[in-house]
């Protein structure tokens, strides 16, 4: 009968595909071909050609089942010439999907996925087999810019900052000694300006030491309540490892009525978090700059970073009432917070940078990383 | 300052057995605003390290720089091979025993040393983690017993605070004002320091010298007594020990007498050799030209000047007052008449002549500060009697007060009310009191929640309230104030129109492949004038760092310049970098130089780079880039105009960027002037616009062009034109002529073969887009308007069709 004629040639011939498969042999491959779908007496063929004198009910069931095997000697037939795994596994599963269901098929089908897992093993024991496309290799680079980091760091604190509402604000890098520290309570004759480092241009002109003036200057230009931040660089005669001639710092000021020292600590501690994360302790304790009264120096720590030692970072106080009478503002109905943070050591805790030289030698196998 | 727990003891009740309280106390005045930077203390104890005489000292039979020494420990005698030049019969000297392991490390044992047993070691300075010396051992001074514990007389057991005082708390440059911020800390009370100064009733002080203040401005009192008849010699232990531990080293009785009270009361002394002194006499005055220069006691000639107050005899300066003694008048061996200065000089004065002068001393950084205008008396007395306990000599009565202009101390109200709510925190009246008093504050009672304060000379940085709220919040602390949240106000105002620019710029150069860089606002002159600038054009620093840095940039490409430098030297390549910032120019006139916002880029351009560009695609990719920046601020008609020269430019290849009548800046490339400074050997590409003018600029309103609904019909057209016509020129004529319907104009070659330059001409082909918005176009119409296009180019520009 037929049928039984292609259960036999299913196992016959997947069983010399296996072996040529495992010999890589095209040569058998080619033999199978020949002997089941040759134009002369191909064994297939013969029962294709047989089709026509079964009665409906046969060929329903021989036709396809016929044409499964054609397709599935082709296919791994074309599989073993092109050493193509997929492919021959492919060939076996479509076989097996089709026998499952019939009688039969139970058996057949085991035996077919026999035969894949036998092929996968051939396959494997015989070295590689068609490889798939490497993607292990690295795409192709688009070539894109980096910010630095410094800018980015203060981005990501403008941003922090522009949420909690304060607005930016600039003033000039060239600074007037009224601004830089006459009005900032910080007289011609005062120690505190050992404290800073200053470079000097001609006649009352310098290069500011912090970016406290644009304090001044905010004030100056807008009756309160005030609430900027002023990024910027700033400059003081020293360098060394920790210390460049130019560096850059945050200034934050927010003046209103009935602002309060708690305030400021609140402030603080929530940009402390915000910034460096939540797992850090805030701890404030009295500093002196001349413009504020109380003065804080802010040290933060966290048990992650440097075995838990406490690391400033950031100086503030409330406004002192003779910046606010060098603007005009009644120190006894404003009151207000100012801090300042540098830049470049928040940069350097966030990403282990020890030198801060790095950051202006503007080496691209630094930037790129960044 | 170095603060030794032990000296701390003098003036407040510290329980030293207490192991906690050096990490409590350091805490406390850390929290109080007295940063500790470090808490030095013992690592281990010194049980075995006494005073030891030395016997005798023989030479050491197997080597010539050894000796054999028989010292006295106390209990017995041992031998002790010692190496040191100075080891001496007689001395009194540190023995390690056995056993001890010493403060450098080194645990002592029995040793044969070339055959002969040593049994212990003699000490030098640097053994005992005291001093860097290590030229011979420590000689003690002062005839401590033997036997006795060297580790306790020697401060080896101490605790040391490093603290870094504020410019505002003079008052703690002593161990009395740190140990006044330690009273309140603890909540015990301060002990002043009683002082008897046993005095000869018989001779005046009056009667050997006279004090004449000439300017009370600049010294409001000069405080003199006269000690007679001296030994100078070494100080006590104790005394050396406590210098020690504040990192001073001793000197002689007298000088070491004067430091010693300085670091005791914060009242900086000066001890003259009487007899150097004509007339017996000081007065204080300003410097006078004739007085001529001036040498300091290190040996030092100084210029003076006549805002400079001396201090000086009958004839002639013997000091520069607050500052430094003179070498003349200096304490010497031989002294045995003393005149010892304790004054009171305004900061301002000395601030102002330690500055010119370059120089800073332990007096001048407590005058400068200010110290205690009350205090000169009692520091005059401790140091007299000090004197004559340690040099022996006799005290004459009284001290010469000259004190024209007494400081009188400060009245200050405080209200609860303010503190309160300055603080954000609730305070009453008791706590404000108990607050200010602990810190010796005189506070009384005026009104109804308002409180005067009387506060004493020696806090000359408290003169306001808000002064006084700062001291109650130090003393409630600032860890117990709460921390809240202000109420939310105004939403942020939107950014200006610079810093918009400044990041659409960022934006658009990263996405372009350009990173970031930033260099210093300063740059060498030498670089800016290698770029074609002159000396008027450029701010110059009074006082640079270094020639590297003189000068402000005039154009941020200089400095990218440097990085190209840098990155070419270490073989990075695709080397493209932009910077964001301010260039300064001098303003006529203005106290103040211009300082514009610019964005400059680079691109290395190099034909023998491994992935380089050449030049001409390194220029293409620079102004490319710029381009996109411009045009994403909807910018129109941009222009780039042919100039002659400018700073820093190739003249052959450099443009200037307009948008209509603004110039924005440059493009092209840099002059090989400018690279051979920094030692660039391959060509760069670069722009430099002024972001400040582009904020002028009000951009076009951004609309949605339609999208085309009829096809395009698309000519190209290849002409020959002249080679010194532009591409410019050739497009403005196609716009011209080209009718409503031209879309785009595209330049996609441009080519001059041999033929060409030889007849001086090139070739440029153009791709034409033509569109109308509301119908297909027909050939004919195309032509017409191609037609009309070539027409125009010939008649205008000569060009012809190439064939």
């Amino acid at each position: 009968m037929s049928e039984d004629l292609l259960v036999s040639i299913i196992r016959e011939s997947s069983s010399v595909l296996s072996d040529a498969w495992a010999a890589r042999d095209a040569g058998a491959a080619e033999g199978v071909r020949i002997r089941y779908l040759g134009r002369k007496g191909g064994e297939l063929n013969e029962v294709m050609r047989g089709l026509k004198d079964l009665s409906s009910d046969e060929k329903r069931i021989v036709g396809p089942l016929a044409n499964s095997v054609r397709a599935y000697i082709e296919a791994s037939v074309s599989a073993i010439k092109d050493d193509d795994k997929d492919k021959i596994i492919e060939a076996h599963r479509t076989l097996g999907e089709r026998l499952r269901g019939r009688e039969e098929g139970g058996a057949l089908g085991e035996m077919i996925e026999q035969r894949t897992s036998e092929f996968l093993a051939a396959g494997e024991a015989a070295g590689t087999s068609r490889s798939r496309l490497d993607l292990t290799i690295p795409g192709r680079a688009p070539l894109i810019g980096h910010e630095h980091p410094l800018v980015q760091t203060m981005e990501d604190l403008i941003e922090v900052l522009t949420r909690l509402g304060y607005s930016v604000a600039e003033g000039p890098e060239a600074e007037l000694d009224y601004y830089n520290f006459e009005a900032l309570n910080i007289p011609k004759d005062h120690p505190a300006r050992d404290m800073q480092d200053t470079f000097y241009l001609a006649g009352d002109a310098l290069l500011r030491t912090h970016t406290s003036p644009v304090q001044i200057r905010v004030m100056e230009n807008q009756p309160p309540p005030v609430k900027v931040i002023a990024p910027g660089k700033v400059f003081r005669c020293d360098a060394d490892v920790t210390h460049s001639p130019m560096f850059h710092q945050i200034e934050g000021l927010y003046v209103d009525e009935g602002v309060t020292f708690a305030d400021l600590k609140g402030t603080l501690e929530a940009f402390v978090r915000e910034i460096f994360g939540p797992e850090y302790r805030v701890r404030l304790r009295p500093s002196f700059f001349p413009f504020t009264e109380p003065s804080v120096e802010v040290d933060i720590a966290s048990e992650y970073v440097a075995g838990g030692e406490w690391m400033e970072v950031l100086g503030a106080g409330m406004v002192d009432p003779a910046v606010f009478e060098a603007v005009g503002y009644d120190p006894e109905r404003w009151t207000g917070f100012a801090w300042g943070l540098g830049v470049e050591r928040i940069t350097m805790l966030r990403y282990g940078i020890s030198d801060i030289r790095l950051f202006f030698e503007n080496d691209l196998r630094m930037l790129r990383q960044f | 300052m170095r603060i030794s727990l032990e000296w701390l003891a003098d003036y407040i009740d510290l329980d030293l057995e207490d192991a906690n309280l050096p990490e409590r106390l350091a805490n406390g005045l850390l929290l109080a605003g007295l940063e500790v930077e470090a808490l030095e203390r013992p690592e281990a104890s010194f049980d075995g390290l006494v005073v030891a005489e030395v016997l005798s000292v023989d030479p050491h039979p197997n080597a010539d720089r050894l000796k054999l020494c028989r010292v006295a420990d106390g209990a017995g005698e041992r031998s002790v091979v010692c190496g040191a030049p100075n080891v001496a019969e007689g001395r009194r000297v540190v023995l390690a025993k056995p056993g001890v392991r010493i403060p450098g490390g080194i645990k002592v044992e029995v040793a044969r040393i070339r055959g002969e047993q040593s049994e212990g070691m003699i000490c030098s300075e640097r053994e005992l983690g005291l001093g860097t010396d290590h030229s011979g051992i420590m000689v003690l001074g002062g005839g401590p017993d033997v036997g006795s514990d060297a580790a306790e007389l020697l401060g080896l057991n101490d605790v040391i605070f490093d603290i870094s005082i504020t410019p505002n708390r003079a008052d703690c440059l002593s161990v009395l004002g740190v140990a006044r911020e330690a009273a309140a800390l603890l909540g015990t009370s301060l002990r002043a320091p009683e002082i008897t100064v046993k005095e000869d009733e018989s001779t005046p002080a009056a009667s050997v010298c006279a004090v004449e203040i000439w300017d009370p401005d600049k010294c409001p009192r000069y405080a003199a007594r006269i000690i007679q008849g001296v030994e100078i010699g070494s100080s006590p232990g104790w005394m050396e020990r406590r210098l020690r531990a504040a990192g001073m080293r001793p000197i002689n009785n007298v000088v070491d007498v004067t430091n010693y009270v300085m670091l005791s009361l914060g009242q900086p002394l000066h001890a003259f050799d009487l007899h150097r002194l004509a007339e017996h006499k000081i007065i204080v005055r300003r410097w006078a030209g004739s007085d001529g220069p001036f040498t300091t006691l290190d040996g030092q000639k100084r210029e003076m000047d006549d805002e400079d107050l001396m201090i000086c005899d009958g004839e002639k300066p013997v000091a520069i007052g607050g500052v430094m003694g003179g070498l003349f008048s200096e304490v010497s061996d031989d002294t045995r008449d003393i005149l010892l200065e304790s004054a009171y000089f305004t900061p301002q004065t000395i601030r102002r002549t330690r500055r010119r002068l370059g120089m800073s001393t332990e007096a001048s950084y407590r005058f400068e500060r200010g110290v205690d205008p009350s205090g000169t008396v009692r520091a005059a007395d401790l140091a007299a009697e000090l004197i004559r306990q340690t040099a022996g000599g006799v005290i004459a009565r009284g001290v010469v007060d000259a004190h024209p202009a007494p400081v009188a101390p400060k009245q200050v109200p405080i209200r609860v009310s303010r503190a309160s709510s300055l603080l954000g925190v609730p305070l009453d009246g008791p706590r404000v009191k108990e607050s200010l008093e602990s810190l010796g504050l005189l506070v009384s009672d005026t009104e109804d929640g308002v409180f005067s304060v009387e506060v004493p000379t020696f806090r000359p940085d408290i003169e306001r309230e808000v002064d006084l709220i700062e001291e109650v919040a130090r003393r409630v602390g600032y860890e117990n104030i709460p921390a809240t949240l202000p109420a939310s106000g105004s939403p942020a105002a939107r950014p200006t129109r610079t810093r918009t620019l400044e990041l659409q710029a960022r934006r658009i150069m990263v996405a372009g492949g350009f990173s970031e860089a930033l260099n210093y606002s300063f740059i060498s002159r030498e670089s800016l004038q290698s770029m074609g600038w002159r000396d008027e054009q450029m701010v110059a620093l009074r006082n640079p760092l270094s020639g590297e840095m003189d000068v402000l940039r005039t154009t941020l490409v200089a400095g990218l310049l440097a990085n190209v430098a840098h990155n070419l030297s270490r073989g990075v390549g695709e080397i493209r970098l932009f910077e964001l910032g301010r260039s300064f120019h001098p303003a006529n006139g203005e106290a103040l130089p211009d300082q514009m916002l610019r964005v400059a880029g680079v691109v290395v351009g190099s034909a023998a780079s491994r992935d380089g560009v050449s030049l001409p695609e390194a220029l293409s990719e620079v102004k490319g880039v710029l381009e996109r920046f411009l045009e994403s601020l909807g910018l129109e008609n941009l222009l780039f105009e042919s100039v002659d020269a400018a700073p820093g430019w190739e003249p052959s290849a450099v443009s200037k960027v307009l948008a209509g009548e603004v110039a924005l800046g440059h493009v092209g490339l840099v002059a090989p002037e400018a690279l051979v400074i920094w030692d660039i050997e391959t060509g760069v590409a670069a722009f430099e616009i002024n972001l400040a003018a582009l904020a002028d600029i009000d951009p076009a309103p951004r609309r949605l062009t339609p999208l085309p609904r009829y096809p395009a019909s698309l000519r190209d057209l290849a002409v020959v034109v002249d080679a010194v016509r532009t591409n410019g020129e050739i497009e403005d004529v196609i716009h011209q002529a080209g009718g409503d319907w031209l879309e785009s104009v595209y330049l996609f070659d441009v080519y001059q073969d041999a033929a060409l330059k030889d007849s001086g001409e090139k070739s440029l082909a153009y791709s034409l887009v033509f569109r109308h918005p509301e119908a297909t176009l027909t050939d004919e119409q195309v032509n017409e308007a191609f037609g009309g296009i070539v027409g125009a180019l010939g008649a205008q520009l000569g060009a012809r069709l190439r064939s």
